[in-house]
């Protein structure tokens, strides 16, 4: 059994490791979230068989006409993407950007040649950036009619690509690149958009999960709402209940059976000043047991100067869904 | 006064060995007829020595140490001086033991010619002028009896072959029996009695006779030294390119290893090192499941407590234990890597022995006895205490709340030995009975915890083994049915497993020796396992649906219970063609199996060659083929299993060279290639269906790997005061996925060089002072290249990139281990301490890598920093 202690020993030699960045702790150029209203787009009703065939290249004169009908209809659905874009140490500075879909999710940077397709791109400060995709403009393409430069729909050809052939949605992936040029920081995004097939009636489309609210040591904490906080001692932060709000729903199994799902939402915690005890809270594990949802701010006591705190909020559903509130402290050694 | 001389005679090796230990060894190894010394020799009449003259008048004594050759009738043909030391005394003792007669040794029960280190001391004593005492014509009314029992201080062994005489009367001396048991008869009077035994120190003390008395007494002597028992070891036959035997000795001694036989096996050529201080066994570039581990030629479900605790079989109970790199004989199968048989030992014939050993977390006792002449029993039991002591050492939870961890564990084992000992022909007949219990219960709940925790695991088996084994003439025989019950639980909140498995199996080995040209070995493997399992889980996302990145769903739960039969039957057939100096052994395995409703067969062929241009070379090769099936429940239907499996299968060749350097020290020089091929790997394919559904199998035969190298062992066998070697492994394992466009790539335990030396000495006083020190190449790993941030919105996660799949390697692994023993010796126990120091120069070794949170650097993990652990064992 020594080597019992010996191995608690060496778990206990892991905690002499230099200490690693906080992932809560946002001090520089990063895309916190990203969304798409809506966050999935169902194709109701659906053949299975209408995925595989077009997924496999072949023939759709054995599919139901009505049914292909509706899969390229549903490319013609107005969204909106969403992305919180923070740069702490910016001080305004203009990001270049370029967003871009492309039908290969491994593709990391959404580049390979004639698989990926330029929706917009320019220049602007951090924040919320908001783009429509509703075939408006040029570069407001839809993304379900999109076409890739070899004349395949964006669609079919990210259905092609999945192993999975839609069963679990039809995932497009949309890449923010953002880029400080006075700097090297340089991020690539990825944010998934499903087109779902409706498998079963108890199919529904997906809902954005959407916070009620946060407690700040147990009492209400409205978005206009500046709090003044000092010293260095722990701050409880907590979401206000959205049980409620969970969705159920349904997914296909691999032989094509419902499973019935509950979600189980996840809130990542960040702050641009210090840490948060806990960066995910939620999701419910294999066991079946579920997190509460509680993290503690805790200050960096090094800095002797007050500082203006900015907390986000970021909530996902386990489906695409994705949102955030943000709120603001003022902070005093 | 006139000085007298005096004349010891001590057996360094032979007779000290003791009949017991030697009858341990009375084996059918691996269905080959291995030569073994049944009985060995002892002294009858010692030729007394004429003292030289010269050295006489100049007062010089001497130990003249010599290598004698005892006939197969007891005489002395020959006698060597192995260390001279002149003035007459090397030839007077030739002449003395070439006047000397033995009992006949035996081997495999019948008379042989041995050689046997012998000491012949050559004392000066002083002689009374007038000792008042006539010996000649003393009448028999003025005798005296001085009987009793030699015995070794500090463990009661028998002193076989010890003297004992009155100095007043030196040339009345009686020899010690098989017993130690003597009888003296000397003049009544005073007696200075002088007692001496092949191992011992010289034992001094009075007795007063009176006459007609017969005192019995028992006389304790000291050892030289403590504990090796160095035994007359017969050349075990191989036809196996390398086999590794390690004695119980060395298995216990290995600093840094903690007594456990499978570690010390990670100390040879050809293994891995394994990460941290687990277990696994990693040979030749095969994964650790690919090695087969035996117990007594029988699987068992772990080999560690707990994972990473104390063997599940007590290190007194192992006798030794045979490490087959590759290239094994065809009496094993089921492996694509290696085999390592671990052998356990019977019970004493002399007396009882016991051994308990207390640490902080456990306590184990050891006891083994003769129940009669022919029977002998063994036992051993184990319990932890660690869930009481934990509670006492866990820091408070910092979470403020309360966490509970119990983890406990037991084992025992027993062995009865039944059959007349030194017989030459019939049967023998054993029962063995072990098991274990391991259970872990977690509990972390309640203070600022967001996520409560509540795990329990439990894994215990038993294990019943029968043996009989027959033997008459050139053929032998060995039988070994065997019984066994497994059980495995997990709950783990809402999901809970349970599996029971029950085994039957019999072995059967038949050797024949037809002629001194050709011996058969014949024999069956075979064994049926029902698992009955139940489990109650979620739906497991993933493997059941297609699942999204993000949150985890509440998920239904399902139940399921599957009833999983394995059956597999072999039988094999090998034989040695033996034209000296070569010897060519071909040899067949056929296994049919039955695994989850399915059938698949097997057939491997092999081939040994060894040729023995000397007496002290060998060269050896091998070829062969080599399959272990899939686990009956890796082919349950998906997405749970894949049922098209089929076996693994691997080509493995070798060709070495192994030189004797001196009768302790060898060397052994092996080349390897092994070829693996329909591995089994996971994921499986997944294939779409025409009806949209997915068939997603677990896992697949598309695995693929390679391995070649030379590995070097010079080794200097266990003496009186010395074991160790050195141990050198070049070599490159690679695999790859069929069909993949990939090209090979090393595996994740490719090591380049490994070099292990390992040395253990015994000092004088008890002490004995071990080091082992061990560099390893660096592991592969794929080296960070961070050109951006890479993020993944949806699972919340950073991607980290890297450069060519393990193109690089982390830093070289080295380490010194220390050990240090002292030996209390009381008149009838022994007790030990030991300190071991692991990482004695505390270096930083990388034994895991942290990357930063998007992959913009990485930190390495250390290993073991500087770790003294005090341990203490009494032996009776």
């Amino acid at each position: 059994m020594r080597r019992a202690l010996v191995i608690v020993l060496a778990a206990l030699a892991g905690a002499c490791t230099p200490p690693l960045p906080n992932p809560t702790g946002v001090v520089d150029l990063r895309v916190v979230a990203a969304s798409f209203e809506a966050p999935e787009v169902l194709i109701s009703p659906c053949d299975p068989r209408l995925l595989v065939s077009l997924g496999s290249g072949g023939s759709t004169n054995q599919i139901d006409p009505a049914s292909l009908a509706r899969l390229l209809v549903v490319g013609q659905r107005p969204l909106t993407y969403r992305a919180l874009v923070v740069d702490p140490k910016g001080e305004g500075r203009e990001l270049s950007y370029r967003l871009r879909a492309c039908a290969n999710q491994g593709d990391r940077e959404c580049d390979n040649t004639d698989d990926f397709v330029e929706l917009t791109s320019g220049k602007r400060p951090a924040g919320e950036w908001t783009f429509t995709l509703d075939g408006s403009a040029p570069d407001k393409p839809l993304l379900g009619t999109a076409l890739l430069p070899d004349g395949q729909p964006l669609l079919l050809e990210a259905l092609t690509q999945d192993s999975s052939r839609g069963l679990g949605g039809i995932r497009i992936p949309v890449m923010l690149e953002v880029r400080a040029s006075d700097t090297d920081e340089h991020v690539f995004a990825q944010k998934l958009m499903v087109v779902q097939c409706q498998f079963f009636p108890s199919m529904r489309e997906n809902v954005t999960p959407v916070l009620p609210g946060v407690l700040l040591r147990g009492e209400p904490w409205a978005e206009d709402f500046v709090p003044e906080l000092s010293g260095g001692d722990e701050v409880l932060m907590e979401p206000m209940d959205f049980s409620a709000l969970e969705e159920a729903y349904t997914v296909p199994s691999l032989s094509l059976s419902p499973v019935n799902l509950v979600e189980s939402w996840k809130i990542a915690w960040y702050t641009t000043h210090g840490t948060m005890s806990a960066f995910e809270t939620g999701g419910t594990s294999f066991d079946g047991n579920t997190e509460r949802h509680r993290s503690r701010w805790q200050p960096d006591t090094t800095v002797k100067e007050p500082r203006d705190v900015t907390f986000f909020f970021v909530v996902r559903d386990g489906r695409g869904g994705q949102s955030w509130l943000t709120r603001r402290a003022k902070w005093t050694p | 006064m006139v000085r007298r001389w005096l004349s010891v005679a001590l057996l360094l090796s032979a007779a000290s060995a003791g009949a017991y230990e030697n009858a341990r060894r009375k084996e059918i190894d691996g269905g080959v007829h291995i030569p073994v010394l049944t009985k060995a020799p002892t002294l009858v009449t010692l030729g007394k020595a004429v003292y030289p003259e010269a050295a006489e008048r100049a007062g010089l004594t001497a130990d003249v140490k010599l290598l004698v050759t005892i006939a197969a009738d007891g005489t002395v043909p020959e006698a060597k001086v192995l260390t001279p030391v002149g003035d007459g005394f090397d030839e007077a003792a030739i002449d003395a033991l070439k006047r000397s007669t033995f009992t006949p040794a035996e081997v495999d029960f019948v008379p042989a010619p041995v050689q046997i280190e012998f000491v012949y001391r050559f004392v000066l004593t002083v002689q009374p002028v007038d000792a008042g005492v006539d010996d000649a014509g003393v009448p028999a009314g003025q005798l005296a009896h001085l009987t009793g029992q030699l015995l070794l201080r500090g463990s009661r062994n028998r002193v076989n072959g010890g003297t004992v005489r009155c100095t007043e009367y030196a040339e009345r001396e009686a020899v010690a029996d098989e017993e130690g048991q003597f009888d003296l008869e000397v003049p009544a009077g005073t007696c200075s009695v002088v007692a001496i035994g092949a191992e011992t120190e010289v034992f001094k003390t009075t007795e007063t006779l009176e006459a007609g008395e017969t005192k019995e007494v028992k006389f304790y002597l000291f050892p030289k030294v403590i504990g090796y028992q160095t035994v007359v070891r017969d050349k075990r036959e191989k036809k196996e390119v390398v086999r590794r035997t390690i004695s119980r000795e060395e298995l216990q001694k290995v600093p840094g290893t903690f007594g456990d036989p499978v570690r010390v096996i990670q100390n040879f050529p050809g293994v891995a090192r394994a990460p941290f201080i687990s277990g696994q066994l990693i040979v030749r570039g095969a994964n650790p499941n690919q090695t087969l581990t035996l117990f007594d030629g029988v699987e068992i479900p772990l080999l560690f407590h707990l994972a990473g605790g104390p063997s599940v079989v007590n290190a007194e109970f192992l006798d030794r234990v045979d490490f087959y790199p590759g290239g094994f004989g065809a009496r094993y199968g089921r492996a694509v890597g290696g085999v390592v048989d671990v052998a356990s030992r019977k019970g004493a014939s002399d007396t009882w022995h016991g051994v308990a050993k207390i640490d902080l977390l456990d306590s184990s006792v050891f006891v083994e006895a003769p129940l009669s002449k022919d029977v002998s029993i063994a036992a051993a039991a184990r319990r932890s205490y660690i869930d009481l002591l934990l509670p006492l050492v866990l820091p408070r939870d910092p979470q403020g709340g309360a966490i509970t961890i119990l983890p406990t564990y037991w084992d025992y084992q027993v062995r009865l030995d039944v059959g007349k000992r030194g017989a030459r022909s019939g049967s023998t007949f054993s029962v063995f009975a072990f098991g274990s219990d391991d259970q872990l219960k977690v509990v972390a709940t309640g203070g600022a915890r967001n996520f409560d925790v509540a795990v329990q695991f439990r894994t215990l088996f038993h294990r019943l083994i029968g043996n009989w084994t027959w033997r008459e003439g050139n053929v032998q025989l060995k039988l070994t049915p065997y019984a066994g019950y497994d059980l495995a639980s997990v709950n783990f909140g809402v999901a809970k497993l349970d599996a029971d498995r029950w085994t039957l199996g019999l072995r059967q080995d038949l050797g024949v020796d037809l002629s001194q040209y050709v011996t058969l070995r014949a024999g069956a493997d075979i064994y049926n396992q029902v698992l009955v399992g139940k489990a109650e889980l979620p739906v497991i996302s993933g493997v059941q649906y297609v699942s999204f990145p993000g949150a985890e769903p509440k998920l239904e739960t399902q139940r399921i219970g599957r009833t999983v039969q394995t059956f597999d039957g072999a039988v094999y057939l090998e034989g040695d063609l033996k034209v000296k100096p070569v010897t060519i052994t071909p040899g067949l395995r056929a296994s049919h199996a039955f695994l989850n409703g399915q059938t698949r067969h097997a057939f491997d062929p092999r081939l040994w060659v060894r040729f023995e241009p000397w007496e002290w070379t060998a060269i050896k090769g091998s070829v062969g083929l080599y399959t272990q099936p899939p686990a009956a429940t890796d082919m349950e239907p998906p997405p749970f299993g894949t049922p098209s499996l089929t076996h693994e299968r691997a080509f493995q060749a070798s060709l070495g060279v192994a030189q004797k350097i001196t009768d302790v020290i060898n060397i052994d020089v092996t080349g390897f290639f092994n070829r693996r091929f329909e591995n089994v790997v996971s994921p499986g394919r997944r294939i779409v269906n025409e009806d949209g559904s997915i068939t997603q199998n677990r896992s697949s035969n598309d695995g693929l790997g390679r391995a070649y190298g030379v590995e070097v062992l010079l080794r200097h066998e266990v003496t009186k005061n010395f074991f160790g070697w050195v141990a050198y492994t070049l070599s490159r394992s690679e695999e790859r996925r069929a069909g993949s466009t990939n090209d090979y790539a090393v595996t994740s335990f490719d090591q380049t060089q490994i070099l292990t030396a390992i040395a253990s000495y015994r000092f004088p006083y008890g002490f004995e002072l071990g080091a082992r020190f061990r560099y390893v190449t660096g592991r592969p790993t794929s080296p960070l290249v961070h050109t951006a941030d890479f993020q993944r919105l949806d699972a919340n996660r950073y991607s980290n990139t890297f450069g060519m799949f393990r193109s690089a390697r982390v830093a070289d692994f080295h380490q010194l281990d220390v050990r240090i023993d002292k030996y209390f010796v009381f008149e009838k126990w022994t007790l030990n301490v030991y300190l071991d120091v692991q990482n004695v120069y505390n270096k930083a070794n990388t034994e895991a890598t942290l990357y930063e949170y998007r992959g913009r650097f990485a930190v390495d993990v250390p290993g073991i920093p500087i770790l003294p652990i005090i341990g203490i064992r009494g032996q009776l």
